[in-house]
């Protein structure tokens, strides 16, 4: 089907050096796998126009979704229909993904035949929070794509104040660092919090991420309300034949290991490489540098973390260690529990569209804590010269 | 409380409210528990049951609301 828009502002980008969006819509309006071109089609139309009048023609949320199920699809509608038809409707459907984002190509044919079929044969693998993205369908197709996808084993993802679908880093699966099994963990946590992430019952969104090890693959620190971050306890292992090996073949050990280290606990002095691991925070910057010569401790397992999120209300916050160290092994029952306790506080407490570290940076650190029954420990002080556990009273200021 | 009870009652609270306040299903809960002792599993398994037969409906507006399915 030839190009029914003109659409001059936005073939500008397609000439970068990266690969464009554009492109890829005009594929898809000429493509004939795709059942109905109209989708993409008008969606270049309308594109073209919001460029050209800077503004939206969007309009998001309402009442769309599938029976029984409160999540995984996104009301998006075009607030000028009668120019292109073909977006009037055009919900994104938020498909869950596997643990890690690990995919057979026959299952990636399988949801792209799928979306070709009842949708714009648009995608985004993977949005932000880790689903597959289907972009643009009707509300009438929506029963039948949802049949179509359950009938071969696939679910939809969260979205609204629900759990979102938990995602996690590769782990085990390929990574050697990973100090538990990830891929598990989410997987268990999906199944036993399906109602909470179909049915949305929360003040707000709630995101799991899992790191299988500081180094965070999942960027699970700054954008999930619990982290949960791989690490251990117990001595760095080092070989220091291969330390020695490193500097021989060229690494400046003082300026790229030594120097970098964020607490300054290791010391080399040309020839043994030497780490206060009482000082150590575990951050995996040498253990990544030198894959070779360091090693975790033996003793592995995790921190969790809670209350990051990228900037809406109130601004972005960084996670807040709230259990230093957890061995997750299954069946997680300590952490359903912990996760529970969590739930009960916020839907207690919190307001509409606030997250669970909006809640506690309100009502403050010790009230969190004595709520949930979690014990205080040293290493939630999340910033070294604001003590969370002790707070001056009026009088005592006046003192 | 019997289930078919509780579930009528969810549906008139929701019905009641039409045009002046929009429930989330967590402020439901609350309103059973205070108002009728309803344990927050039982209202729970109680609407999801409404939703499951599509008598009350999920909506997004800014957050998730329960509502009753529009007439077309």
């Amino acid at each position: 089907m030839p190009q029914k828009h003109p659409t001059p502002l936005i073939d500008e980008l397609e000439k970068g050096a990266f690969p464009s969006f554009v492109k890829e819509i005009k594929r898809a309006a000429e493509s004939s796998n795709v059942q109905d071109n109209n989708y993409a089609q008008d969606l270049l139309g309308q594109l073209e126009l919001s460029y050209k009048e800077k503004k939206t023609h969007w309009k998001h949320g309402g009442i769309v979704g599938v029976r029984g199920y409160g999540s995984g699809v996104i009301g998006r509608y075009s607030d000028i229909p009668d120019q292109f038809p073909g977006v009037a409707h055009f919900h994104t459907i938020r498909v869950n993904q596997p643990g890690g984002f690990f995919y057979t190509t026959e299952a990636l044919r399988e949801i792209c035949d799928i979306w070709d079929k009842y949708g714009s044969g648009l995608t985004n693998m993977h949005g932000s929070t880790g689903d597959i993205i289907l972009l643009g369908t009707k509300t009438d197709n929506l029963e039948p794509v949802f049949a179509e996808l359950s009938s071969r084993g696939w679910d939809l993802g969260g979205s609204g104040s629900a759990v979102r679908t938990p995602s996690c880093c590769v782990g085990p699966a390929r990574c050697e660092w990973a100090c538990y099994d990830t891929l598990e963990l989410t997987y268990q946590i999906t199944q036993r919090f399906q109602d909470e992430l179909h049915r949305p019952m929360f003040p707000y969104k709630f995101k799991f991420k899992m790191a299988g090890c500081a180094v965070d693959c999942i960027a699970s620190i700054a954008r999930a309300d619990m982290s949960i971050i791989g690490t251990w306890k117990g001595n760095i292992q080092i070989d220091q034949d291969e330390v020695r090996n490193y500097a021989k073949n060229g690494m400046d050990i003082q300026a790229e290991i030594v120097d970098m280290c964020p607490t300054g606990c290791m010391s080399w002095d040309g020839n043994e490489l030497k780490i206060n691991d009482e000082d150590c925070n575990r951050c995996m910057h040498c253990i990544a540098k030198m894959t070779k010569a360091l090693r975790q401790g033996e003793e592995k397992g995790a921190t969790i973390l809670l209350g990051s999120k990228a900037p809406i209300v109130t601004g972005a916050l960084m996670s807040w260690v709230i259990v230093p160290f957890i061995k997750l092994e299954p069946p997680y029952e300590e952490l359903f529990d912990l996760v529970e306790r969590i739930w009960e506080f916020w839907d207690e407490h919190g307001k509409n569209r606030e997250r669970v570290g909006e809640l506690i940076e309100r009502m403050g650190f010790p009230v969190f804590l004595k709520e949930t029954g979690i014990e205080p420990h040293p290493a939630m002080v999340k910033e070294p010269r604001r003590d969370p556990f002790f707070f001056w009273s009026e009088e005592d200021v006046e003192k | 409380m019997d289930r078919e009870e509780l579930k009528k009652i969810i549906y008139e609270l929701v019905e009641k409210s039409m045009g002046k306040k929009l429930y989330k299903p967590g402020d439901l809960f609350k309103k059973l528990e205070k108002e009728h002792g309803v344990s927050k599993a039982e209202a729970k398994a109680a609407l999801r049951e409404l939703m499951d037969a599509g008598t009350l409906i999920y909506s997004y507006k800014g957050g998730s609301y329960v509502e009753i399915p529009p007439k077309e």
